[in-house]
């Protein structure tokens, strides 16, 4: 069992009660809610989006905005995949904003880049790479597949999606993650053929 | 085919296990508590604000963006896969000498190359013990062992259980910039791994050093404290390094081998290939791969192998270190045959009724490379 799962299922314990308190005006008892779900949102937020900065900043905005709207939860969902649908609209903006700015900053700092060279996390960059060919969907299933374990059911509900086409599109995504990863990895994949 | 499904389900356990598990060190109650206070009492003025600060953001998020694009083409990583075609073998003594697919480092135990080692750290009652190395100029290769507390015994491989492992060599830590990347090696049983490198002298990086102090730091899910040890390794030294040169061309390709060297334990290839016409946007370089075979029709099997372009253009030339098994004696010629795999529809390797992935060769790239035995 993983460390979020445990804090995860902590906070299931209290979390009613804590959601109820800050509904009836107690605001200073959401900082319990930030610190039962802040680590999976941000890990959400900075694969969705790419850096760090970009991550702590989409974060804290997430959890301002979950706040301001708090009066408007009901359990109909849990509270955390309340947070993810908070999370993926907020996201999805900042991407738009993103993309606007994109191709006139590529240009502007590619000669600066080549100098830096900042070395990246491996492992992160492996998942950055891997993800970079997903689409918002696919890259939406896969994170709330692997920071929660959610169900497809679960999925299918923070998505507004019927189950069966999460399942789809988790298989398509599946299949394009193993294409990347052969033809990435192509001359570490061949080598499994002579195991012997 | 069903095999294959089942590994396939293990390297996305194996993704989402990295996401999961990215490590973060966030808390941003304090900070997310105060901008919401402070947003309530300026609210006019909120939205200029966030504005300004989006902007800002777009600056940091596509500076990181292109970094990411232009700095690593093929990143030396353990692969899934490896740690899921891992073999188990009777337990016996080195853990070099069982590895079921590297003739080298069995050669390397064999023949008294290796150096047996019996350095550990234990925390958490878990004791990880590096039992050997080896470094012969192309590749350094390090055995390790776990021992448990008393009563224990983890159904996870050693290799699965390891969430994160680092190199540096006399304090450097190694990266993208300077070495191929972690390879996993299939060990002999469950409690014991394999790990390999090679640094990236044939592809513009800085030679490792004939001796050096490495240190291993690997972290055990479930243990916080990482397990850190000083490993000393030197080069066995003794090869044979060639330098034919020689190239040859296919459609929009140019296939050059740059050199070959033979040590006991490794037989390392660079090969480059260039694009002809630089114009074009087909570009299937990466999926050329080779097989290697002595004068007698011996193939060399594929150990492993990092490569990258040149440059960061993506047209510029690709550059590939492959190492596969050593030769017993110098042979009178290498053949090196380029091949590459048929894909399906859907993008995937078309297999053939054994469920190996069906190969086609490129005759026109194929070169054989005479040695002249002086000695």
């Amino acid at each position: 069992m993983t460390a979020l799962n445990q804090s995860k299922e902590r906070a299931d314990i209290d979390i009613e009660s804590i959601v109820e308190q800050v509904q009836s005006g107690d605001t200073r008892a959401y900082a319990e809610i930030i610190r039962c779900f802040q680590k999976q949102i941000y890990i959400y937020c900075y694969y969705m989006l790419g850096t760090k900065e970009e991550a702590e900043d989409a974060s804290q905005d997430i959890f301002i905005k979950g706040l301001e709207n708090i009066h408007r939860f009901s359990y109909t969902v849990s509270l955390s995949a309340w947070l993810y649908k908070i999370a993926h609209h907020h996201c999805i903006d900042v991407i738009k904003a993103k993309n606007k700015g994109y191709k006139f900053w590529l240009n502007m700092k590619q000669e600066q880049v080549k100098q830096t060279q900042a070395p990246i996390p491996e492992y992160d960059e492996m998942v950055h790479r891997l993800l970079e060919n997903l689409r918002v969907d696919e890259k939406r299933i896969l994170l709330l597949r692997s920071i929660e374990e959610y169900s497809f059911d679960e999925i299918a509900a923070i998505m507004d999606m019927k189950a069966a086409t999460v399942r789809k599109k988790y298989e398509r995504l599946r299949k394009k993650l193993m294409k990347e990863n052969m033809l990435g990895g192509d001359i570490y994949g061949h080598s499994f053929k002579i195991g012997g | 085919m069903d095999t294959r499904s089942k590994l396939e389900d293990k390297e996305l356990a194996q993704i989402e296990r990295f996401i999961r598990e990215t490590p973060v060190e966030v808390d941003l109650v304090n900070r997310t508590m105060g901008k919401y206070e402070s947003s309530r009492d300026t609210k006019p003025s909120e939205k200029f604000r966030t504005r300004k600060k989006l902007r800002q953001r777009v600056m940091l998020i596509t500076a990181s963006a292109a970094m990411i694009f232009s700095l690593i083409i093929v990143t030396g990583l353990i692969s899934p896969t490896m740690a899921a075609t891992m073999k188990e073998v009777p337990l016996l003594s080195s853990v070099f000498k069982l590895t079921t697919r590297d003739l080298g480092l069995h050669a390397a135990d064999e023949k008294g190359l290796s150096t047996k080692l019996n350095i550990s750290v234990t925390h958490e009652g878990f004791t990880l013990n590096v039992t050997e190395v080896v470094y012969d100029g192309t590749r350094v290769a390090i055995g390790i062992e776990r021992h448990h507390k008393e009563g224990e015994n983890a159904k996870e491989s050693l290799s699965d259980q390891i969430s994160n492992i680092e190199f540096l060599l006399n304090g450097e830590l190694l990266n993208h910039t300077n070495f191929s990347g972690v390879f996993g090696q299939p060990s002999k049983d469950k409690n014991s791994a394999i790990f390999e490198f090679a640094d990236l002298k044939n592809q513009g990086g800085i030679p490792f050093p004939k001796q050096f102090i490495l240190t291993l730091s690997a972290t055990i899910t479930g243990i916080s404290e990482p397990f850190k040890m000083n490993i000393p390794v030197s080069d066995i030294g003794n090869y044979v390094n060639l330098q034919p040169n020689i190239s040859r061309k296919y459609k929009n390709n140019q296939f050059t081998i740059e050199q070959i060297i033979l040590t006991p334990i490794t037989t390392s290839i660079t090969t480059r290939i260039a694009l002809l016409d630089k114009s074009t946007s087909v570009d299937f370089r990466e999926g050329i791969s080779i097989e290697v075979y002595d004068e007698q029709g011996h193939e060399l099997k594929l150990i492993h192998g990092n490569g990258r372009r040149e440059t960061n253009k993506g047209t510029s030339d690709l550059i590939m270190d492959l190492r596969v098994h050593p030769v017993e004696t110098l042979p009178k010629a290498i053949t090196i045959k380029p091949y590459i795999h048929l894909y399906d529809d859907e993008g995937s390797y078309q297999l053939d009724e054994n469920g190996d992935p069906i190969i086609q060769y490129i005759p026109e790239l194929e070169i054989t490379i005479p040695i002249n035995s002086k000695e």
